[in-house]
């Protein structure tokens, strides 16, 4: 069994998140969001100046997703051995990671489109800025699937030592919860719900680190136990 | 010495908190909009209709009474009960969506939208938060019918409905705060 590769997978699982904060706060200004009220000219002058920073910014974001994709199919290892012999929770989880990662691809393109020709009009590269934030912070159903999908094999595990504390399942139907009202961003333009707001994206966003730092022990803690016995 | 009972099970108070820290947290936001433009949020607050908010909070303490009483009749191994009350809760809470629907109704119908005005948007936003959460509520509670129904529920049932019960009841708290902060505040 490939423990190893396995617990180094829970790291790049980690590093990667880290990488998402780089891309977003420091290379692309992106943290906080751009308003979404922002007059058009103004968004597209912030293209026009930080070009460079929102594309490498974008850069990390796409290799923040695509690291993440073995993360998830380690997790998913651990959800197949609460599960077995089935694999529908392990399926459903990957197949929602996919579809919850490919948005946030989509949003790192079309950044880096806006910022690709300064001299584009003014609402064209607003037009790519509404599209980028929206596929974002918008896609935030494939999230709660599959935070679901972890914490329903968590509670239904059978083994005599369950494979992670039954907390970690509450806890991952907690983050869903607070992971669903992304999707609600294109009813609003300001307040708490929009894409640069307190609930759609600040408490999305803490929701998405507390459950990273909860699963990453919990995999761990899991991988290791498997290696070294029960009191790991 | 009474040994200590964690009602549920302890896991299920990480979710249970958790909730009413975003609650919170929801609340908070609510506040400090509402400092910004006090006069809106008073003006729109006045046309609120008070007594459907009182029904409402009406019907989820009684469905909080009944599941209490469920719980209680699970302990001491009495599923009929059990299952009558579970079943009046579960109408109490269909009585919820229903007035809801009625309530939210009459405002659309009256022009009253999600982004009316800033107040109007953190009502319907909340209250369908909220009704996100009767609707899982029900849906847990239904879970725990099904089992009493059971004749053998198992080992975990008495933990089950307290696990369950608590959930409800923390549907019925979100409520408990959300009535005076929508409906009563002037």
């Amino acid at each position: 069994m490939n423990h190893k590769a396995q617990l180094a997978c829970a790291w790049i699982g980690l590093a990667s998140t880290a990488l998402l904060f780089v891309g977003i706060w420091p290379l692309m200004h992106f943290l906080p969001p751009l308003d979404p009220a922002l007059p058009t000219a103004a968004v597209a002058a912030i293209y026009r100046t930080n070009g460079t920073g929102i594309i490498v910014g974008g850069l990390c974001l796409l290799a923040a997703a695509s690291a993440l994709m073995p993360f998830y199919c380690a997790l998913a290892m651990q959800v197949t051995r609460m599960e077995r012999p089935s694999k529908l929770w392990t399926y459903t989880l990957i197949t929602s990671s996919v579809l919850g990662f490919v948005p946030l691809l989509i949003a790192e393109m079309l950044f880096s489109t806006a910022a690709y020709r300064p001299g584009r009009s003014d609402e064209i590269i607003q037009v790519l800025n509404d599209f980028g934030f929206i596929m974002f912070v918008g896609p935030s159903l494939p999230g709660t699937v599959q935070m679901l999908a972890i914490a329903i094999p968590v509670l239904a595990d059978h083994n005599s030592d369950p494979i992670f504390p039954r907390w970690v399942g509450y806890a991952n139907i907690w983050t869903a919860i607070l992971a669903t009202p992304g999707c609600l961003i294109t009813l609003f333009k300001s307040g708490p719900f929009a894409w640069n707001g307190a609930i759609a994206f600040w408490v999305a966003a803490i929701a998405f680190g507390i459950w990273m730092m909860v699963n990453f022990w919990a995999m761990r803690r899991a991988v290791l136990r498997e290696m070294h016995g029960p009191l790991a | 010495m009474r040994a200590r009972h964690v009602p549920g099970e302890a896991g299920v108070w990480v979710l249970i908190l958790g909730d009413l820290t975003a609650f919170s947290v929801f609340f908070a936001i609510f506040l400090v909009h509402r400092a910004r433009d006090v006069a809106l949020f008073s003006a729109s607050q006045a046309a609120m209709d008070r007594r459907l908010g009182l029904a409402n909070t009406v019907l989820l303490l009684t469905s909080s009474l009944f599941v209490a009483g469920a719980v209680i009749a699970a302990r001491v191994a009495a599923r009929g009960r059990a299952e009558r009350l579970l079943m009046l809760a579960l109408g109490c809470g269909c009585g919820f969506i229903v007035s809801k629907v009625f309530e939210w109704g009459g405002k659309i119908a009256d022009g009253v939208t999600l982004n009316s005005n800033e107040f109007y948007s953190f009502y319907y936003m909340f209250t369908g938060i909220h009704l996100v959460h009767v609707l899982l509520g029900m849906g847990v509670l239904m879970y725990l019918l099904v089992r009493s129904r059971r004749a053998d529920p198992g080992a975990s049932y008495v933990a089950l409905m307290e696990g369950g019960g608590v959930f409800w009841h923390l549907v019925d708290l979100l409520w408990v705060v959300l009535f005076p902060l929508l409906y009563l505040l002037r």
